[in-house]
């Protein structure tokens, strides 16, 4: 059986979860496992078993992170999505509107859904500065309002927003 | 005295019980992601709010302790091996005297902020890593998705932010053959069991830590009714297995008692052997066959038997020779008290 993941190698890891009594399986190679950060739960794969539920279950693939999204990247922190892969772990909060799409299905493999239900903060905290800016810093600062502005530009382009929009196309030009 | 000294509910089974909430703050990358001054802006935001949370907290830079006093938290399970490494001159911990609270700043995340107890004791322990997460969103802005919930840099923490641990010592079901499947067990009821010592192959001394997988589309109450739930579970297994065990009378008395005998008298002994030892010995006083020990000196033993804490009761650094002579004396000592 190939991987389900990058559909090339020979299977060899069964990652299976049950969430909410909804019982998920997958077949993947050693090498998307890893990537995916879940090779420690591998067990070796009893086919008589899996091959069964496996045609059924399809269409669940589409629950797995594809690593087609690699061009994808957080102006932020820098970080792409193969980097993440890589190391696992995200480089700034807006990594998770960034790679929302392959986070979305991350989140529903690892935990069975991707929406928070739990609670929030209700403190009003001030936000932090951080110090020593100097003047590269400066630069930086604008470049990321810049940025900032552009992905709300998008942001309410894809929303249908289009009045945001335009007051967002406005304030970008009176910047440049 | 400490809480991981103290004697706690259902320890016999469940040793001890940790909350964990991962947290970042807003506008700052996440740690990996850091510029020095960023780095910094964390670590003295944290240490100026300190004596503003209470509870006796105190701030201690990881860069003023020793390796001796960073291995004697990461073996007291106050913060990760990983985190005792760490060269980063911002890396921090906020800690009480009872070392029941341990938040770590600047490891993964900007904040781990941590609460322990013996035994089985979730439902104050949530209320207490509550108390003071509310106390920490009033002074720092943290970093929280509308969908996604608490952001970390893992998304395997990702929502509640929630870790809830028990550590368990389950001999019983390792002696009549029964981990494997019950591990498996565990597994597919979404949980997380992993040996605490030793290798994947076999967990030293049979400690297991139990926690939750989920931490996104699940509340926290959920979380700490579901840790409850399989701990209750754990605790009935092992209790069975117990019962199963002394049915063997004279032969169960016969090797618990010869490790006693052993733990009680060697002259030098390894950290692996003592654990192994422990763990029998723990299993013969919990089922009132050895009557020589009590809990509170089987926490002792658990603890000073452990490289770093061991060097730190005797005074000073030892080589891994020196350790096994003076684990054996400390043995004695804590026997003999
Ligand atoms: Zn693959
Ligand atoms: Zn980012």
């Amino acid at each position: 059986m190939l991987c389900q993941n990058c559909e090339k190698n020979e299977a060899n890891i069964r990652y299976t979860q049950i969430i909410n009594g909804v019982k998920k399986e997958i077949a993947l190679c050693s090498d998307c496992a890893r990537k995916l950060g879940i090779d420690d739960l591998r067990m070796p794969i009893n086919f008589n078993s899996f091959l069964g539920d496996f045609f059924n279950d399809y269409a669940e693939t589409e629950f797995l992170p594809m690593l087609q999204t690699t061009e994808l990247k957080c102006k932020t922190c820098g970080m792409t999505y193969n980097d993440f892969i890589n190391t696992g772990v995200f480089g700034c909060s807006n990594c998770y509107d960034v790679f929302s799409n392959p986070i979305d299905s991350l989140l529903k493999n690892l935990h069975g859904t991707s929406k928070h239900i739990g609670r929030g903060p209700k403190g009003k905290a001030e936000k932090l500065n951080v110090e020593n800016v100097d003047n590269k810093k400066e630069e930086k600062k604008t470049e990321s309002k810049k940025e900032m502005l552009e992905r709300d530009l998008e942001k309410a382009i894809k929303e249908e927003r289009y009045e945001d929009a335009a007051k967002i196309r406005d304030e970008l030009k009176e910047m440049k | 005295m400490n809480w991981y000294l103290q004697n706690g509910k259902d320890s016999d089974v469940i040793i001890s019980s940790r909350v964990r909430l991962s947290r970042n703050i807003e506008g700052i990358p996440f740690v990996s992601k850091c510029k020095t001054e960023e780095l910094k802006t964390v670590y003295k935001k944290m240490k100026e709010i300190v004596p503003l949370i209470g509870y006796g907290l105190k701030f201690i830079s990881l860069k003023d302790l020793n390796d001796l006093n960073r291995e004697a938290l990461v073996e007291k399970n106050l913060i990760s091996a990983e985190f005792a490494k760490s060269k980063n001159p911002f890396s921090a911990i906020i800690i009480n005297d009872e070392e029941n609270i341990c938040i770590t700043i600047n490891e993964e995340d900007h904040i781990k902020l941590q609460v322990f107890s013996s035994g089985l004791e979730l439902e104050n322990l949530m209320n207490l890593a509550m108390e003071i997460d509310q106390k920490l969103e009033e002074l720092i802005p943290y970093s929280f998705h509308k969908k996604y919930g608490y952001l970390t840099a893992c998304p395997t923490n990702v929502g509640t932010g929630l870790k809830v641990s028990v550590f368990t010592h389950l001999p019983a079901l390792t002696i009549t053959g029964n981990i494997r499947r019950f591990l498996s067990a565990i597994n597919n009821l979404g949980m997380s069991i992993k040996g605490v010592y030793g290798d994947s192959s076999k967990a030293e001394g049979d400690i297991y830590q139990i926690s939750n997988n989920q931490t996104i589309g699940i509340t926290e109450k959920e979380i700490t009714k579901n840790l409850k739930l399989i701990s209750q579970k754990v605790l009935e297994q092992e209790k069975m297995a117990r019962k199963y065990l002394t049915k063997k009378g004279i032969d169960l008395e016969d090797k618990l008692y010869r490790d006693f005998g052993v733990l009680s008298n060697a002259k030098k002994i390894s950290e692996e052997e003592a654990r192994e030892l422990i763990s029998n010995v723990k299993l013969g006083t919990d089922l009132g066959i050895i009557s020589e020990l009590n809990d509170t000196k089987i926490s002792e033993l658990m603890l000073y038997t452990k490289p770093a804490s061991l060097s730190l009761r005797v005074g000073k650094k030892l080589s891994v020779y020196e350790q096994e002579i003076e684990r054996a004396n400390v043995i004695k000592q804590i026997l003999s008290e």
